[in-house]
């Protein structure tokens, strides 16, 4: 398959009062068109800073230090303002984490839709174009009472309901792909399953490509095709999504597979001891170091992700002996 | 307008609004009523004069009322001033009623003025300094606000007066009309009205001229101090998440400012602008003196340095109503701009 | 030798967060320079009868023989009409500013608190109405006109007009402290030690209140120069202290009738005004910085 989407070696980081965050460390990783990727990790490690910069959303506190960012061989961190504008509008769209904070409280959904519709790839040629455009759209994210709706403002809606307004600002832009960070992690239990089922099914209909960034594991393992583990901004494990369920190799993977609950059995979750290292300074080596339970002396120099077969690579000195 | 569509919760928020002013006012004529009568002074002396004996004082005391007990005195009063009755001045010989409608609306053109010069103005530089963050413009608008809210509106009114009436004497040192013009009819008291109303253009441009350094003098504070909370609001929105959505979106940069970023970050700045007429309100009392402005503010410290008490009162209660309107007017402002008032029954 | 070690720890932890205060301050020059320009102002007033070159200048002095001297070497900001030292009179001036600072402060803080807690900590009961409600009526004027009012009330002095600021401003701490206890006491942690039968008196004052204290201290820092602006502003127009006080009010007042030949008896003082204001209100902004909570 064709490549859409591929980051090269990006390292971001922040400013801060104590010095810089060196959050995203060497990250690689890609994404072919009509390939549906997962992104897992926990809260913190470095995930929607990954999603931001695709786009060049990152505040103004950050700074991409390294790095190259490939959209259908569009160079977004060169790319001027004309090309990114293009992308955002035409090409990539985003879902973000909270739907409550997400919309605008002071304009109605009507408004937000509309401005984002007039600023698209979409050719509206009149009013009532909009409106149908609207009306379709809004049944499209499952949305019926549409005129009730078009004419609420964000707070006057369920946590669902804004959720689903959201995909349909994604839809607006996204003719390839879809970045979907933690869209169901502020709704209710019940809610989640639907959200993700409309999401697949979208993305299917659509054709499109997806990141998506989830603490569920066990959503994603039923939606993506492949997945990335990341720890502390470094990918540390990437394979199809059956390998990492079945066999997963990075310790951190282990650990964090095994940290989910699970309903039967008498198994008990193990749970990760510590917490992310220091991003001003950290470890120089592998990050995940500190808290491995196998770690040895290697671990004090940075593993590289290597390549163990066509699906499944891994960073970690476990593996793969004198190769790198 | 079409956003005024009255709902419930815009009638709920109204009440409350319009009944807390009330509560206040009556508080306020209770706390001046207050400290007219039982702080040291003797308003029964003061009325007769300080060398008056003893038994004409008595007697002003019982022509005043002030052998009664305090809440009767209170009640009439209060009585007194819902008739319009704001008592007599001592040191104008007059009603006070007739001191307020006379003086008043010289006041409220100057205000008003000033507070075209601050709102616009605080509101232009606010976004050209909250658009752009620890740019050019925001680090001279930054600059500039911190000198111009530090110096009292008394010492701006002196400096520009020095600059530029007296050494380049592009505008007029005092007064509100030239001694060549006469005055229009008076009608409702405001020159620039009443001009207008007779048609008379040459008073109108004189009065404006004359109104431009005091104007600048009590807005150059506020003006700056409406900037900086215009700014505040304009970062503090730029960081959230919808905003962010908005990048996301690739809408144009100034769709994004001046729609999605301005109307959240002008609900800070629209409550400070209702401060800043306070502010405006107040430092009246000091411009005006040094203008010679034939206003209210100016009627008050004269009142204030002659310890003309009915005339003080009168004069506290008045600025507490205008400021009030003022408020409210504020309110309504946000109400039509903020739908979370509006539309959500827990009122914020 | 253990408590020696437990003091070295608190020294350090202590230390530490100096450390951390201050890189947050020093962050923007801006506060730096208010530091610098409101210590070194502190400093002049409370040195003023050592450094100043005239003190007998200060009050009743007449040389008329000297009246009204351009800014020179021997009298640096020049004289006023009766040949006094203006540069001796503005330090002065400084410390009678600063005294009513003080005075004021120490009354209407500790009363605004305590009000403000008990008021934020008994929500919705008639003691909250009832203060809450008094705070609106002194508030429903603009402070300066409040102000005004009171000292007219009273006789023209640097007392009354300490009592007339000290009237006026109380309830800007009280609501200050209104608002934060009333939104901290439905927090956990206060909800669990009122649980656990720790008494009121303590839950507000020991366990609320402190968590209270950086915006009570920004708004104590910005307020020294807007309390100076009052009382200038007072005794400009008469109300205040009263010649042959130095206040700087005063002395723009008298000077300004002056102008625009001899400026240098008012301008000065003017901008000795604008000049300690603005060093607060620096001090000030730089103090809410660093009580800001970070946003990245």
């Amino acid at each position: 398959m064709e490549s859409l989407l591929r980051v090269e070696d990006l390292n971001v980081r922040y400013k801060s009062y104590r010095g810089e965050l060196k959050v995203l460390d060497d990250v690689s990783f890609e994404v072919k068109v009509r390939e549906k990727v997962g992104l897992i990790g926990e809260s913190g490690c470095g995930k929607t800073t990954l999603l931001k910069s695709i786009l060049r959303i990152l505040p103004p506190n950050s700074i991409i230090y390294k790095g190259k960012i490939f959209f259908k061989n569009i160079e977004i961190i060169k790319a001027n303002k004309n090309e990114i504008f293009k992308i955002r509008r035409e090409n990539i769209g985003m879902i973000f984490q909270d739907p409550m904070s997400a919309l605008n409280p002071f304009f109605k959904v009507k408004d937000q839709l509309y401005d984002a519709l007039r600023y698209s790839v979409h050719n509206i040629k009149s009013q009532q174009d909009l409106q149908q455009m609207i009306i379709k759209l809004l049944k499209e994210v499952a949305l019926s009472d549409s005129e009730r709706i078009l004419e609420s403002y964000p707070f006057e809606l369920s946590g669902g309901m804004r959720q689903r307004v959201c995909i349909a600002l994604a839809l607006t832009r996204s003719n390839d792909l879809l970045l979907a960070d933690e869209p169901t992690t502020n709704l209710d239990v019940t809610i989640q399953e639907q959200i993700l089922n409309l999401l697949r099914e979208l993305v299917n209909k659509r054709g499109l490509s997806i990141v998506l960034v989830s603490h569920a594991l066990g959503m994603v393992k039923e939606f993506v095709d492949k997945i990335y583990v990341m720890y502390a901004g470094q990918i540390v494990e990437t394979a199809s999504t059956d390998k990492i369920f079945s066999e997963p190799l990075h310790p951190y993977t282990k650990l964090l597979l095994s940290a989910v609950p699970r309903l039967t059995g008498r198994w008990k979750a193990e749970g990760l001891i510590g917490r992310l290292p220091d991003y001003v300074n950290p470890p120089p080596g592998c990050r995940f170091y500190m808290r491995c339970q196998q770690s040895n002396s290697n671990c004090k120099i940075k593993p590289k992700l290597l390549k163990l077969n066509k699906d499944h690579s891994v960073a970690c000195w476990l593996y793969g002996d004198e190769e790198h | 307008m079409k956003s005024l569509i009255i709902s419930n919760e815009t009638i709920k928020f109204l009440l409350k609004r319009g009944g807390s002013i009330i509560f206040t006012l009556i508080g306020l004529s209770i706390l001046i009523f207050i400290l007219a009568r039982i702080l040291p002074g003797d308003p029964a002396r003061m009325a007769a004069g300080w060398t008056a004996p003893d038994w004409v004082i008595e007697e002003m005391r019982r022509k005043l009322g002030l052998d009664q007990p305090l809440h009767i005195q209170y009640i009439r009063w209060l009585s007194d001033v819902l008739k319009g009755d704001l008592g007599f001045s001592i040191y104008t010989k007059r009603s006070v009623t007739v001191d307020v409608l006379q003086y008043l609306p010289k006041t409220l053109e100057l205000i008003f003025v000033a507070e075209l010069f601050s709102i616009t103005g605080g509101i232009l530089l606010g976004i050209l300094a909250g658009a752009f963050p620890y740019r050019l413009p925001d680090n001279v608008v930054r600059v500039m606000s911190y000198i111009a809210i530090s110096m009292p509106a008394f010492v701006w009114a002196i400096i520009l007066q020095l600059m530029f009436a007296r050494i380049i004497p592009l505008f007029p040192a005092g007064g509100q009309l030239s001694s060549h013009i006469v005055p229009p009819p008076r009608i409702t008291g405001s020159i620039f009205i009443d001009s207008i109303i007779s048609g008379r253009f040459d008073a109108l441009i004189d009065c404006l001229w004359h109104t431009i350094l005091p104007a600048l003098s009590l807005s150059f504070g506020s003006m700056m101090q409406n900037a900086r909370i215009l700014r505040m609001g304009m970062t503090d929105i730029k960081g959230k998440d919808y905003m962010v959505l908005s990048d996301a979106l690739g809408l144009p940069l100034r769709l994004k400012i001046y729609k999605y970023q301005f109307r959240p970050a002008s609900i800070p700045a629209i409550t400070a602008m209702g401060m800043s007429i306070g502010a405006d309100l107040g430092n009246a009392f000091l411009v005006e003196n040094v203008y010679n402005w034939p206003g209210f503010s100016r009627y008050g410290v004269t009142a204030m340095l002659n310890k003309d008490l009915n005339a003080i009162v009168a004069v506290v209660l008045v600025v507490g109503i205008v400021y009030a309107i003022a408020n409210f007017i504020v309110d309504l402002i946000i109400l039509s701009l903020d739908p979370r008032i509006r539309r959500m029954s827990r009122s914020v | 030798m253990n408590e020696l070690v437990i003091t070295g720890r608190r020294f350090r932890l202590l230390s530490d967060r100096f450390k951390k205060f201050w890189f947050k301050f020093s962050r923007s020059s801006l506060s730096i320079i208010g530091l610098i320009i409101s210590t070194t102002c502190v400093i002049l007033a409370v040195l003023a009868p050592y450094i100043v070159p005239y003190p007998e200048h200060i009050e009743w002095y007449i040389d008329y023989d000297n009246a009204l001297r351009p800014p020179n070497l021997e009298h640096i900001l020049g004289t006023d009409q009766y040949g006094r030292d203006v540069f001796s009179r503005i330090i002065f001036g400084m410390r009678y500013s600063f005294t009513l600072v003080v005075v004021v402060l120490s009354i209407v803080i500790p009363t605004g608190i305590v009000l403000g807690v008990l008021a934020g900590y008994f929500k919705d009961t008639w003691f909250d109405y009832l203060i809450m409600r008094i705070s609106d009526t002194f508030v429903a004027v603009p402070p300066l006109v409040m102000a005004l009012a009171i000292a007219a009330v009273l006789k023209p002095s640097m007392i009354n007009s300490m009592i007339a600021v000290s009237l006026t401003w109380w309830p800007w701490y009280a609501r200050l402290t209104y608002s934060a206890v009333s939104s901290l006491k439905n927090e956990y942690y206060i909800i669990y030690s009122e649980v656990i039968g720790v008494s009121k008196l303590r839950v507000m004052f020991v366990e609320i209140l402190p968590n209270c204290i950086g915006p009570i201290l920004t708004k104590a820092t910005l307020d020294v120069g807007w309390v100076i602006l009052v009382g200038a502003a007072l005794s400009f127009v008469g109300l205040g202290a009263q010649p042959p006080i130095p206040d700087l009010g005063t002395m723009v007042a008298e000077g300004a009738h002056l102008l625009p030949t001899t400026w240098w008896v008012s301008i000065f003082p003017a901008l000795t005004i604008t000049i300690i204001i603005l060093g607060f209100n620096l001090l000030g902004d730089g103090l809410k910085d660093v009580f800001t909570e970070e946003k990245y």
